[in-house]
């Protein structure tokens, strides 16, 4: 069953590639967001099933925007989806109580990821 | 270039903070370039003071010629009859066109105070945003990405400074995008290279090809290359990885049992307490 996923990623290329990536594969945008700031107020007023996160952005970081969404919502389901090497930051994703750290190399994993969820 | 050591007596264990501390010259040369940046809207406003001064002025001068005050005072007596011509008064009509004169020099001062009021607002709301935009977007346009153009400004000018800034990002992101393609890639051709040295029959791999490899991996380094040429932003490339230049904000994360697979992980209720 698809479902509703907000992006938060300071790229709007990115963004799109993650859309277009997401509705290929059944689910709807609620919404996107342009930084960690603006994605913690997304969460609040759309209420999204999932939120897809960038680790690097301006204002505010995915962790911390992560982080500020899971003290809102401790069911909130967060997928880190960032360029930063996932050995090395996969563990602090998972720390801060995400769902998983895919690569943006292997976007397309991100689909997977929701399915098992 | 200045640079100050603070240096406090604390033996082994001083900390020294270098300081950046430009000298006169300096000063001198960073104000002359601020000045030649702002220099054609400063002459463009000086323009329009001096326009604006110079009709006023020339108003008031032709109203303060005598051979005026005659004219208008013969004018208004021409509208009598003769036998009251000379009941008129002529003091009336000076008073009166002095009064206009005063009016006009102070509305020429309120007009030219009002005319500095928006030259300095003009500079300060519109031209130092853009000044400030425009020496972030050049450190952009040399590769820095790092670099953030402020946004704290009119609206108009803020709409542009934050697409300067997406411009960054996507092309940072695609850059970091390339480059961990590239990586990827290179780590094939390790191992592809690893799989044929280790044939015992080295005939299975013609020299074109190896050659060829090599070829390959040259274009890719050269790639690599040009990417990490790029500063980017909070980010940096190193040992073959992408990692943080800052830590991102999760010093507060506590240790967590290892648990990672396929890229997803069982949440651990105890992380966010």
């Amino acid at each position: 069953m698809g479902k509703r996923i907000l992006i938060v990623d300071d790229s709007s290329i990115m963004r799109n590639m993650i859309k277009k990536i997401l509705e290929a594969g059944g689910h709807t945008i609620a919404g996107e967001a342009k930084n960690g700031k603006e994605g913690v107020d997304l969460y609040k007023s759309l209420q999204p099933d999932m939120v897809t996160m960038d680790v690097t952005m301006r204002e505010m970081d995915g962790f911390a925007s992560a982080r500020e969404i899971i003290k809102y919502d401790d069911d909130a389901q967060i997928i880190f989806l960032s360029n930063l090497d996932k050995e090395k930051y996969g563990e602090d994703a998972k720390r801060i109580g995400a769902k998983g750290y895919v690569g943006k190399r292997e976007s397309r994993e991100i689909l997977t990821l929701i399915e098992n969820s | 270039m200045n640079i100050v050591e603070n240096t406090t007596a604390c033996g082994d264990e001083c900390e020294k903070s270098a300081r950046y501390v430009p000298n006169h010259q300096e000063k001198m040369m960073k104000r002359f370039r601020v000045f030649k940046r702002r220099r054609k809207s400063l002459v463009y406003f000086s323009l329009l003071v001096l326009l604006t001064f110079s009709v006023g002025m020339a108003f008031i001068f032709r109203v303060d010629k005598g051979h005026l005050h005659v004219r208008i005072s013969e004018v208004i007596a021409s509208q009598f009859p003769d036998h009251e011509k000379n009941l008129f008064d002529t003091r009336e009509v000076i008073q009166i066109l002095e009064k206009i004169q005063h009016h006009m020099m102070l509305v020429m001062f309120i007009v030219f105070l009002c005319v500095t009021a928006v030259m300095f607002v003009f500079i300060r709301n519109i031209v130092r945003p853009l000044d400030k935009m425009s020496v972030a977007a050049k450190r952009m346009a040399d590769g820095h990405l790092d670099e953030t153009v402020p946004t704290q400004a009119p609206y108009e000018i803020c709409v542009v400074g934050e697409l300067i800034n997406d411009l960054a990002a996507n092309l940072q992101e695609i850059l970091l995008h390339v480059w961990n393609h590239a990586q990827h890639t290179m780590v094939l051709l390790d191992q592809i290279s690893k799989k044929t040295r280790s044939q015992s029959d080295t005939s299975l791999m013609p020299t074109e090809i190896v050659a060829d490899f090599e070829c390959v991996r040259q274009d890719i380094e050269k790639m690599q290359a040009m990417v990490e040429a790029f500063e980017f932003y909070n980010i940096k490339l190193e040992k073959g990885k992408v990692v943080a230049s800052e830590n991102p904000r999760h010093s507060d994360l506590k240790a967590a049992p290892s648990n990672l697979s396929a890229g997803g992980f069982q949440r651990q209720g105890n992380y966010n307490q």
